[in-house]
């Protein structure tokens, strides 16, 4: 495989984890990972569509014009995202039945827009397949993460399968939102340690996982510097 | 034709609207692939539920009859075969997504709800497993009196609907 290709692969695990670095797709990150059964699902669900929207963002890249690529890459989006959601219906129901309106608001998750923006609308067909494959893994596995921590220590089981001891120990207020947060925010801390980004505190766009990517397309000491005027007027 | 595709406006409503079209092809054959299946699903689901609401032996018989003068979320009315009571099948939509609410609801001979169970709903996660059971034991004077779930509101309402239209379809054929 060309080294390149790994790198993006491997980008989307650790170094730019859409969920604990980029901080992208919050809302099902802490709605689904009461259980371990419905944060893989969750999981695999939206990696599938994030690596067909890439995949079909960046062979349509040419085509689509700048002006309507928003609304393009949502129909793609949304259009996959049913496709899903229907196979779900039909083939797994109670997959599709705990997941709930989650799986109708993959459309909106940011990490899956966010992906076609910064990444598909940029790279050729094979590098935006990697990408959906890597930050798709990448999701699942921060899910994973938090779900496993949430149903073992908050409810005693693992998968829905009760843990001797445990259960008669577990911290129920994990499995509620403030748990949900302090797990997601305990797991960020953690990566951030492991991937030495302490010192990016107030770092502004360098210290951003995606600066390279951004929106700015490079241009980040120009926007920076300008934010800092901006700021500076607003003081004076 | 080069002239029109030079065009930025129209060249953002041809890609927009071909983008459209192809997607659209593409969850109609979905649609035809998994539709006969997610029916199946959704009837074998009511089965279940049917025995689950009223459980029984002798099985049930379709009431196929003045059915027009039903509720309009009344989807069908089974009697049981040894008249133990009756199972009303109902889709209710008064809730913000567009899914229907499948609700199957269980009247025994007294007139009183024996059973209910929600069989497809896609909005707040734990609604459908006990709120739908405070529902046990009402009658078409006492349906009224069931409190709503706080943030819950539509869909507490539109289960409240449904039982109620059990409860009078069950009254309309007897």
């Amino acid at each position: 495989m060309n080294k390149n290709y790994l790198k993006i692969l491997l980008n989307g695990l650790i170094k730019e984890n859409p969920v604990l670095v980029l901080v992208l797709g919050t809302c099902p990150s802490l709605a689904t990972t009461t259980n371990v059964t419905d944060a893989v699902g969750m999981g695999i669900a939206a990696t599938l569509v994030l690596i067909c929207s890439n995949i079909v963002i960046s062979a349509l890249r040419n085509i689509i014009p700048d002006k309507v690529r928003i609304p393009c890459y949502i129909v793609v989006i949304a259009g996959f995202v049913t496709v899903v959601e229907m196979l779900l219906h039909a083939f797994v129901p109670s997959l599709y039945d705990s997941l709930g309106v989650f799986l109708s608001l993959i459309v909106v998750n940011c990490i899956i827009l966010g992906r076609a923006e910064m990444f598909a609308n940029k790279n050729n067909v094979v590098a935006s397949a990697f990408d959906g494959i890597g930050m798709g893994l990448g999701f699942t596995l921060a899910l994973f993460a938090m779900a496993t921590i949430r149903e073992v220590l908050g409810a005693g089981s693992f998968c829905g399968i009760s843990i001797p001891i445990l259960r008669d120990y577990c911290v129920p207020i994990l499995r509620d939102a403030p748990g949900g947060f302090f797990v997601f925010g305990v797991l960020i801390a953690i990566v951030a340690a492991i991937t030495g980004k302490q010192h990016l505190k107030g770092a502004g766009c360098a210290g951003c996982p995606s600066a390279a990517l951004c929106g700015k397309l490079g241009n980040c000491a120009q926007a920076e510097q300008s934010a800092e005027q901006e700021e500076g007027t607003a003081n004076a | 034709m080069k002239k029109i595709w030079n065009d930025p406006v129209y060249k953002s409503v041809i890609v927009l609207t071909a983008i459209c079209l192809v997607v659209s092809a593409l969850l109609a054959v979905t649609n035809l692939a998994t539709a006969l299946v997610i029916e199946r699903t959704q009837q074998q689901a009511v089965e279940q539920a049917m025995q689950e609401v009223l459980p029984t032996k002798n099985g049930f018989e379709e009431i196929t009859d003045s059915l027009k003068a039903l509720p309009e979320t009344v989807q069908s009315v089974y009697r049981e075969k040894g008249d133990a009571g009756y199972v009303v099948s109902l889709a209710t939509r008064s809730q913000y997504s567009s899914a229907d609410m499948l609700v199957t609801v269980g009247i025994g001979k007294d007139g009183a709800v024996c059973g209910i169970r929600i069989t497809n709903y896609a909005e707040s996660k734990d609604f459908g497993a006990q709120y739908p059971q405070q529902y046990l034991g009402a009658t078409a004077q006492t349906v009224q009196a069931v409190d709503s779930v706080a943030g819950v509101t539509y869909s507490s309402a539109a289960l409240n609907g449904a039982v109620k239209d059990a409860l009078t379809a069950v009254q309309e054929v007897q």
